[in-house]
């Protein structure tokens, strides 16, 4: 995955157009599977993983002259302005549930059919299933590590934790997941 | 670490390079063990995420606000479009597309509504004054309204009002058995009879006139036998009568039309009457009418009546009847 390099990032904060149009290009991968790693499963009430990784965006475009590099890494930054975003939209659909109909578009669908989508959903369905019942830090841990591609160091210092306690989160998540999938497995095909 | 032994591999070293093989999209390590269910189902959400990521991003072309063009040249133009297209315009365009015409109906119809609200009353409120106006009589709230604005109706309605009083005075006059009186203002109600336009007002009206007149005494041809009749109740009245009449014996008697002035100064005994007659409320008004005579004496049929008016008034006042022979 690639970082932002700090020096860049300082330029960003101090209002250089070209470093901040080069930290949103490497931004935007990282808020845009968050979101879907995260979201992918929320459709409803308007606010789908495009929605939201847009916001994150704009959310650190406005917030960038208020970075100040004070030990903390502009990814952890990032991280906790994408959090909070899903977090809002998580909590906002959990209370919203109104489905808003949009007009009918008059362009060609280019999503995956119906096949497809069963397929995957049926996969997103059942990893955001084992997913929630993890503890948090855990589920962060495999979200930033798997979906945003981050190395065990860099979830440390996105996280604030040291790489080994990184690799240890990760490796209980997946302990955790494993004893979770053979229930399930076992659910369906005893 | 690999280096531990590969007999008894470190798990979280392990799972940390499933993890970095699945995130690089490599397959698992070949060390690992292969009935792991978890490592192919986080395989392919991997892959899943990435692709609806790389999707997203395809159609998500964001830019910052200003200097992105020479870092994104690739589609410039689908930046600005391609944000949008999200809820916020969709939002927009449901808003304005469908309820347009509604949305100005709406912000019309307050003032519109003000409008025609003050237009009605106006409406109402003057109609109202009109026909209130219309139908006042003398005396009420609106009859100033009327006197501006039916001037010819107000002042008919007064002539009415006028000629009504009078004709009730008439009937006061003739219970009290005063004929003189009665057939002046009788004659008064006549005169003024002309100053009504109404139609049906002015029949009824001069037939309440016929009918007044008709009850008084005509003093012409039975004169010998009507007027005796009510004169037996008359004494108790008459002093009054005959206190204010000397004012018009005073007028006539120098015109010296009568030729038997020892009768008229024999009714007048009370000589210093004229002096207090002025006090008298309606008498000044009288002598207009007998002055007239004079004028145009006798000839007239008309006159025979004003003048029998005069002969009452020396009939009132004694019983004797020194005028009939002059009448007859």
């Amino acid at each position: 995955m690639e970082v932002p390099d700090p020096a860049v990032v300082r330029r960003a904060v101090d209002g250089d157009p070209a470093a901040v149009a080069q930290v949103l290009t490497l931004i935007r991968p990282i808020a845009v599977r968050y979101s879907v790693a995260r979201l992918g499963h929320i459709g409803v009430g308007g606010a789908t993983a495009e929605d939201v990784a847009q916001e994150v965006c704009l959310a650190v475009l406005r917030a960038l002259p208020r970075f100040t590099d004070q030990g903390r890494p502009f990814l952890a930054f990032v991280y906790g302005i994408a959090a909070r975003k899903v977090a809002d939209v998580c909590r906002a659909a959990r209370r919203d549930r109104s489905d808003s109909v949009a007009d009918v578009p008059d362009a060609p669908d280019l999503t995956p059919g119906p096949e497809l989508r069963a397929l995957t959903a049926d996969l997103f369905a059942q990893l955001v299933r084992l997913l929630a019942q993890l503890p948090a830090t855990h589920r962060e841990v495999l979200v930033l590590r798997l979906a945003v591609g981050m190395t065990a160091d860099e979830v440390g210092t996105v996280l604030g934790m040291t790489a080994g306690a990184v690799r240890l989160a990760q490796h209980r998540a997946l302990t955790r997941l494993r004893t979770l999938a053979g229930d399930t497995l076992t659910e369906v095909n005893p | 670490m690999t280096s531990d032994g590969p007999t008894t591999p470190d798990p979280v070293e392990q799972d940390d390079r499933l993890l970095d093989a699945i995130s690089r999209g490599a397959p698992p390590p070949p060390d690992h063990p292969a009935d792991d269910p978890i490592a192919a189902l986080l395989t392919g959400w991997h892959a899943d995420v990435l692709a609806r990521s790389q999707h997203l991003e395809s159609t998500l072309q964001l830019t910052p606000v200003g200097p992105a063009a020479h870092d994104a040249p690739a589609s410039p133009s689908t930046v600005a479009a391609a944000p949008i297209h999200g809820t916020a315009a969709r939002r927009d365009r449901s808003a304005r597309s469908p309820g347009d015409d509604l949305t100005r109906r709406l912000r019309w119809r307050p003032r519109h509504k003000a409008y025609t609200g003050a237009m009605l009353a106006l409406v109402t409120i003057t109609s109202g004054v009109w026909l209130g106006a219309a139908r006042a009589q003398p005396g009420e709230l609106m009859w100033p309204v009327t006197r501006l604005v039916h001037a010819d109706r107000a002042e008919a309605l007064i002539t009415e009002r006028e000629i009504v009083r009078t004709l009730d005075q008439v009937r006061q006059d003739l219970a009290s058995g005063q004929h003189a009186d009665a057939r002046y203002h009788l004659e008064r109600a006549a005169a003024l009879l002309d100053a009504i336009n109404d139609h049906e007002t002015a029949v009824r009206l001069r037939n309440d006139i016929e009918q007044l007149r008709q009850q008084l005494p005509a003093p012409a041809p039975e004169a010998p036998t009507s007027p005796s009749a009510p004169d037996a109740y008359v004494p108790t009245d008459l002093p009054a009568p005959s206190l204010t009449v000397p004012a018009t014996p005073a007028a006539t008697q120098p015109t010296g039309t009568d030729p038997e002035p020892a009768a008229d100064t024999s009714i007048q005994s009370p000589p210093a009457l004229p002096s207090a007659e002025p006090t008298d409320l309606p008498r000044p008004t009288r002598p207009a009418r007998p002055n007239v005579q004079p004028t145009a004496p006798q000839p007239q049929p008309s006159a025979a009546r004003t003048s029998t008016a005069e002969t009452d008034v020396h009939q009132q006042a004694p019983p004797a009847r020194p005028p009939r022979p002059r009448q007859g």
